[in-house]
């Protein structure tokens, strides 16, 4: 037997042979004992009270209001806070870079002009020596 | 005759007494839904009830837009869920009784007043056989089955109680009707030799 016929001789058998019905069991106080728990002084309906629509909306807005004030009025110094320590840090960051970058040239430099320091002082100590008298007596300083 | 809408609208002003005349409308229909999940007139009873009971608490939260009835017989159907689950997991709490001329072993009728009566007896070992398939279901599948073929309804409809799409529903009732016809095969052939 197919799916199809199958299904024919279900309902064609179901048609024939209801689902029994309760009325043959003793069913009349059905409705009265269902009533005795409903109005039983312990059972009160529960009331939802229902919002107005415009109570709704009115809530909600002030709900955007409030947090838009929130939002607005404490987050962004907190924001600005950060955007100046982020900027702080950027040109700590810089300097430490360009320290790094030009470390060496500076470090080649600062010699090279102590050297030339020293070189003029020597020239010069030299000079002064030469100009002197033979026989004269070098001052000490 | 006072629609469903009305009568509620007098129940949620205080006539609470007024319930009862929604309780007399549906309770036929819960009973026999229970009934075909359970397979027991008294267990479905008190199932029923209780739907009616809860629905009545819940009135107030009754959205319109759907039909009285189809709210109603989704509470009934979850009350079925908890019956379910106090028995056990799947729905093999119905205790159909091994003697199978029991007048409790059939969910159906089994006097078919235009049959031949000296088929009865055949037609009693069918009932039993689709009683006995029809429990084995799995709950969901079991609901399924007993809505559209037991109380007749739409698919969109059971979708509804069931809270499933449609898709779904036809899926259920699939594979009910496939679990069914296979245990029914030897039964169905018999009497289809005869």
């Amino acid at each position: 037997m197919n799916s199809a016929d199958w299904q024919r001789w279900l309902e064609n058998w179901l048609a024939r042979h209801p689902l029994k019905s309760p009325t043959r069991v003793a069913g009349a106080d059905y409705t009265r004992q269902v009533m005795a728990r409903i109005c039983a002084p312990s059972v009160p309906v529960q009331v939802e009270h229902r919002v107005p629509v415009w109570t709704a909306v009115s809530v909600c807005l002030g709900i955007v209001a409030g947090s838009s004030i929130l939002f607005f009025g404490i987050r962004n110094p907190h924001r600005d806070l950060v955007q100046q320590a982020e900027r702080n840090q950027q040109i700590l960051l810089d300097v430490s870079n360009a320290i790094e970058r030009h470390g060496d040239e500076l470090d080649e430099a600062l010699r090279m002009n102590n050297e030339m320091l020293a070189d003029s002082l020597s020239e010069e100590a030299s000079v002064a020596r030469s100009e002197l008298a033979p026989g004269e007596l070098e001052l000490l300083p | 005759m006072t629609s469903d809408e009305e009568i509620i609208e007098w129940v949620l002003r205080g006539e609470v007494d007024r319930y009862a005349e929604l309780v007399e409308r549906y309770q036929q229909s819960m009973w026999r839904l229970a009934y075909g999940m359970v397979g027991d007139f008294e267990d479905a009873k008190e199932i029923s009830q209780n739907g009616f009971f809860k629905a009545y608490r819940h009135l107030a939260g009754f959205r319109r837009s759907a039909r009285f009835s189809t709210w109603l017989y989704r509470i009934v159907v979850n009350e079925c869920k908890d019956f379910f689950r106090r028995k056990g997991r799947r729905p093999v709490f119905v205790q159909l009784p091994s003697d199978p001329e029991s007048e409790e072993a059939v969910l159906f009728e089994v006097a078919d007043p235009r049959g031949d009566p000296g088929d009865a007896v055949a037609q009693r070992e069918l009932a039993v056989a689709l009683s006995q398939a029809i429990e084995q279901l799995p709950m969901k599948q079991r609901m399924a089955f007993t809505l559209r073929h037991l109380q007749g309804m739409s698919l969109e409809e059971i979708s509804q109680v069931m809270g499933c799409r449609t898709g779904t529903v036809k899926a259920h009732l699939f594979r009910a009707s496939e679990h069914i016809r296979i245990l029914m095969e030897p039964f169905v052939k018999e009497e289809a030799d005869r």
